[in-house]
């Protein structure tokens, strides 16, 4: 039946290239209108019961994309009417970026920011510095002295030494737009800064922002890859078909994937570029071992361009195919990772990963069917020979004693690597960003910004009751002031704020402001007259919004991080729980966990399984699809072994350089999972039909190394050569996954050409060496020719 | 290779594959250190009160219940006093004997250096029952006031506890125990004396009525009664009639002492006053500089070496300098930078 395929590929070649080709340009128009940026509602895992908490609350709350901008006086404190002014600008401007939520805008200069002073009939809330900024020496003398004076408002909006002023300004989720809101917010920062005054900005939004300011670059770099790639191919090669035809294939599958993307409405994340170059790398393997084996079958005696295109097609299908269909299979499980993102990324990854049946394993050979003989080089640069002998120097090797020497390395580099890779760390592993590098603008604003304040990373926990005004009773505020100081006790966070803080503060100003009376009201009635008098006193009713829900159901308590490595927010948040377990109150439950950290947290909780649950699944495809092709479990360990390995030196890698496990490293490690195994399948395959052919064991290995071997090692060298070009990139991110990947080429390549065989030597397992049980599957060459 | 092998090699990716889906659902990233210790002075601990006994530690109490112990130099430790009410007014007769008290009708004893706080049983009104100040006297004698009219005579070292007058609607935050005389001052200016112990009260006449937050006598016959908006009373009558005295400020002054040469007073905005004669007043403040601000003191103590100072933080007054006692935390670093 293959065969019959084959010769129909070959023989309608005009027809396949037309349809195939038609195909192509379509879907290169699909993908040409692809939206590329990042959805932030897509790296909240669903269903998580924190994400959950944090989507019902969220509006009020504090969303996760919170942008924190803060006014920095280079000299002196804050309070010059220049200075202010320009707070005041910047909080007047936020209100024009798309996607605001404008009550949401917080800083001195806002409404929101009041001092409760006492007046003839109870209460006054009057803002602070709303609307207008103070104009003489003695107004801003007193505005100084009540910012001091007002707890809610120093070290929160105003820094402790009185040098900066921060501004917080939240999104509504599903207008925010980051790119275009970080331009914004760009502009009114320049508008502002001068001498004088410096304004530093944090937040997931300025973060992505930052990722697409340096789009035109990774472009770039991905052009330069891509040209360093062609070069090498053609230094290799020699020819003009063994540079453009994986090149091409390379191309077609990428036109599919984004098309198919881009109908599905699936939207592109720029970091997940490297995990697309990845695949891309695929295909140009694959296509490469065509060409290579074209040119060998050339060599055998092939008459006709058609012939070894034939030959090479059919010689190759079955471990192209198999190669194609683990890949394939092991992207399609991430699909079950609870996280939006991850699933649109198997989705792309997978179809992605499965034209390359289409791009390489057929069209290659069919064009390859159209060259002329006989074949010219392009160029006198000849480096066949020193590989052929390097080739043949290692299958001279990897006999007897040496075969198990590599064994047994591979067994001790596989404990080792295995025991670092329990190292690796979830979360981000580090304070700022890991997307950019420790210097950049961002990460040094975000240090600089939770030096001076309490945090910038913010989580929400949520004191729900059953009923209206329950949070209004003693007990409840009671347990939010207990959990608050329990909270604070872990380094990493810096402050804390809740109902509990206000109610306190009005009790003392309702008490002439003698601070003996900084407590709460006896009992609910009076903490609810304290909230009246604070309402009716001239803040306006959202004031309390991010602290209690209109009808004080429900409380937040707003935790504020320092970082959000994954070490913090997993300890706060198995301290939440250890709080609420130790304290539980009747009819009140807290509920874990919104804002950043929170999500971050959900995030976190389910990488670590999802991965290794990917891992489990990803293996099983690779055993089912080794038993089918080769009737063998036995074939599924042989075929496991470099998988595992190349995992495990992953994330040993991984935590050796402190790069976490995390939304954003998580696409690279759980679609690399089953990548590399087709060097392995080409490699065996290769051995396994020569041994077919009568050769012995020795001999096959030789031959095998010498053409399928020859082409793992030029794809596997120049892609490493290639992906060198994203060490210059400004993501820290891309640098360190393209390295990631550079070691994920090269254990693959390593373990196809040393391991494997080495493997086949000391094992001699039955479905290589042909067995009675395993022979009846292939049937030998010849007996399909014409 | 035998069928035995081969059957084990064949079972061992499904063995592997079965232990990693295990794992996944059931490893779980550990939890980092949850056994955090909180910092002894946290950055929300207020500190109403603060007593240093001859030769002795000094204790020093605040909200939510918390009582630490410290040695002066800024080293504190957290003693447990079994209670989350704001303690207000702490008082030791000697290094072992102490006494604390606070909102709730909350009083804590303990004869052991606060190893242990007992909670004692105090007559307190069940309307309104904060209890703000307690001053020792000899013999394991102490007095405290408070909320609704309270003045209580405690014995055994604050073990037992009478109460000397009836349920009314004013509340007493000052007191000053002379011998057998005791002064008490409160809200909307009111004063009043016993010279028997308590057993008989007979009002004095005052010309405020602001709150009135605490009272010190030097002598027999000059005492200062302090409150909110500034007040500053002097009687030089042993407190029969007081007069009003002007001091330049208008922030709450929440504590006055007679430190054996000069009447302090201390309150809002780091308010610190001094006076030898009760009347020509001056501020002691300089100390404090710009933090001033947020600072304020709701009790000044005379300490082994200087001045010691309790609220929004701890600290001293040692020559002409503020001193934070606080550690690096809270808004006592700002002061001290």
């Amino acid at each position: 039946m293959l065969a019959r395929f084959v010769d129909f590929c070959i023989g309608r070649r005009g027809l396949v290239v037309t349809v195939i080709g038609l195909l192509t340009l379509l879907m290169l128009g699909a993908a040409s209108r692809i939206h590329v940026g990042t959805d932030f509602g897509d790296l909240l895992p669903r269903h998580h019961a924190y994400v959950e908490v944090h989507n019902r609350f969220k509006a009020t709350y504090g969303s996760s994309n919170a942008v924190t901008i803060v006014l920095e006086a280079e000299q002196g404190d804050i309070f010059r009417s220049d200075f202010l002014e320009r707070l005041r600008t910047v909080t007047l401007e936020l209100r024009k970026v798309d996607g605001v939520n404008p009550e949401q805008i917080i800083s001195l200069a806002s409404r929101k920011i009041v001092d409760v002073r006492s007046s003839s009939d109870g209460l006054e809330s009057r803002p602070l510095m709303f609307p207008e900024v103070p104009s003489d020496a003695a107004g801003l003398a007193d505005l100084k002295a009540r910012v001091q004076r007002n707890g809610l408002v120093l070290g929160s909006y105003v820094s402790r030494d009185l040098g900066a002023a921060l501004v917080t300004v939240d999104f509504y989720d599903h207008l925010l737009k980051p790119e275009e809101a970080f331009r914004q917010i760009r502009a009114i920062a320049d508008s502002v800064a001068g001498p004088g005054l410096r304004v530093r900005m944090v937040g997931e939004p300025i973060l992505a922002g930052w990722v697409a300011y340096f789009l035109p670059e990774t472009l770039l770099i991905l052009t330069a890859t891509l040209a360093v790639l062609g070069a090498l191919l053609f230094l290799f090669s020699r020819t003009w078909r063994g540079t453009l035809l994986p090149g091409l294939a390379g191309f077609t599958s990428g036109c599919w994937a984004l098309g198919v993307a881009a109908l599905a409405g699936i939207q592109f994340d720029p970091l997940v570029i490297v995990v697309a170059f990845l695949i891309t790398a695929r295909s140009i393997s694959h296509s490469v071992q065509l060409v290579t084996r074209f040119d060998d079958e050339l060599k055998a005696g092939a008459a006709t361009a058609r012939e070894a295109a034939r030959k090479a097609m059919f010689g190759l299908f079955k471990p192209g195919m198999l190669g194609v269909i683990a890949d394939a299979g092991c992207m399609i499980i991430v699909i079950l990772v609870p996280i939006p993102l991850m699933q649109k990324v198997a989705v792309i990854g997978t179809v992605w990963v499965s034209t390359i049946a289409l791009s390489a394993v057929v069209m290659t050979p069919v064009l390859l069917s159209w060259v002329r003989l006989p074949v010219r080089h392009a160029h006198p640069i000849n480096l066949m020979p020193a590989l052929d002998t390097a080739m043949a120097g290692l299958a001279r090797r990897l006999v007897g004693r040496n075969a198990y020497r590599v064994v047994a390395v591979a067994g001790v580099v596989f404990v080792v690597s295995g025991w670092f890779a329990f190292d690796i760390r979830i979360g981000d592993a580090n304070p700022g960003s890991p997307i950019l590098h420790q210097d950049s603008a961002y990460n040094r604003d975000a240090t600089e910004i939770n030096r001076r304040f309490p945090g910038t990373d913010r989580m929400f926990v949520v004191l729900a009751g059953e009923q209206a005004d329950d949070i209004k009773r003693p007990e409840a505020l009671e347990t939010m002031n207990r959990f608050q100081r329990y909270m604070e006790a872990q380094p990493e966070i810096g402050a804390s704020l809740s109902l509990a803080d206000l109610i306190p503060v009005i009790k003392r100003v309702m008490r002439d402001g003698n601070h003996h009376y900084e407590e709460f009201g006896r009992n609910q009635n009076e903490n609810g007259e304290l909230l009246y008098l604070f309402s009716s006193g001239g803040a306006d009713p959202s004031d309390l919004e991010r602290l209690a829900d209109r009808d004080f159901k429900t409380g937040a308590i707003t935790l504020f991080f320092r970082d959000h490595q994954g070490d913090t927010i997993r300890t706060a948040v198995a301290r939440i729980k250890e709080f609420a377990a130790a304290n539980p109150l009747p009819g009140m439950q807290l509920l874990l966990a919104g804002g950043f950290a929170g999500v971050t947290a959900a995030v976190n909780e389910v990488i670590l399984a999802s991965q290794i649950e990917s891992i489990a699944l990803a293996l099983l495809v690779l055993v089912l699809c080794c038993a089918v092709t080769y009737r063998s479990l036995n074939a599924g360990m042989f075929f496991m072994v470099p998988v595992i390995l190349a995992n495990t030196l992953t994330f040993s890698f991984m935590a050796w350089k402190g790069i976490g496990m995390n939304i954003n490293t998580l696409p690279v490690a759980a679609l690399g999972i089953g990548l590399g195994v087709d060097y392995a399948f080409y490699i065996i395959d290769d051995i396994r039909e020569e041994l077919r052919h009568g050769k012995s064991l020795e001999e096959a290995i030789a031959l095998a190394l010498a053409g399928a071997g020859k082409g793992v090692t030029v794809t596997a060298g120049t892609l490493i050569l290639a992906v060198a070009m994203w060490g210059f990139s400004s993501l820290r991110f891309q640098s360190e996954m393209a390295l990631l990947m550079a070691i994920w080429l090269g254990i693959s390549a390593f373990s196809a050409l040393v391991l494997m065989p080495a493997m086949v030597v000391v094992f001699k397992p039955g479905f290589v060496m042909g067995t009675a049980r395993a022979a009846s599957v292939a049937r030998p060459l010849q007996s399909i020719q014409p | 290779m035998s069928s035995r092998s081969s059957f084990i090699t064949s079972l061992a990716p499904l063995c592997i594959i079965g232990g990693l889906l295990y794992a996944a659902l059931y490893i779980k990233p550990a939890g980092g250190g949850t056994a955090l210790e909180p910092p002894v002075i946290a950055p929300r601990d207020h500190f109403y009160a603060m007593v240093q006994p001859a030769g002795g530690p000094l204790w020093a109490v605040g909200n939510d219940g918390k009582v630490v112990l410290g040695d002066g130099q800024g080293r504190w430790q957290v003693q447990a006093s079994g209670t989350r009410a704001h303690l207000q007014s702490v008082d030791a007769w000697d290094a072992r004997h102490a006494l604390a008290v606070g909102n709730d009708g909350t009083v804590l004893s303990t004869g052991d250096g606060g190893q242990t706080w007992l909670k004692a049983d105090a007559p307190v009104s069940a309307t309104a029952n904060k209890l703000m100040r307690v001053q020792v006297l000899p013999d394991g004698a102490a007095v405290a006031v408070g909320e609704f009219n309270t003045v209580l005579l405690g014995s055994a070292y604050g073990r037992q506890w009478t109460r000397l007058t009836p349920e009314q609607d004013v509340a007493w935050y000052g007191l000053a125990v002379r011998g057998s005389r005791i002064t008490v001052a409160g809200e909307f200016g009111r004063l009043m004396q016993s010279d028997d112990l308590g057993r008989s009260w007979r009002p004095s006449h005052s010309p405020t009525e602001a709150h009135l937050t605490a009272v010190a006598f030097a002598d027999e016959q000059r005492g200062v009664a302090v409150g909110l908006n500034g007040t500053v009373l002097l009687s030089e009558d042993a407190g029969r009639s007081w007069q009003a005295v002007g001091q330049g400020g208008e922030e709450h002054l929440y504590d006055v002492i007679w430190d054996g040469r000069r009447f302090v007073a201390c309150g809002d905005r780091g308010v610190l006053l001094e006076s030898v004669d009760g009347r020509a007043w001056k501020a002691l403040d300089a100390a404090l500089g710009d933090a001033r601000n947020f600072l304020w003191f709701s009790r000044v103590v005379p300490g082994a070496d200087g001045l010691l100072l309790s609220g929004a933080t701890l600290g001293a007054i040692r020559g002409d300098r503020f001193i934070s006692l606080a550690g690096a935390s809270g808004p006592a670093s700002a002061a001290s930078r």
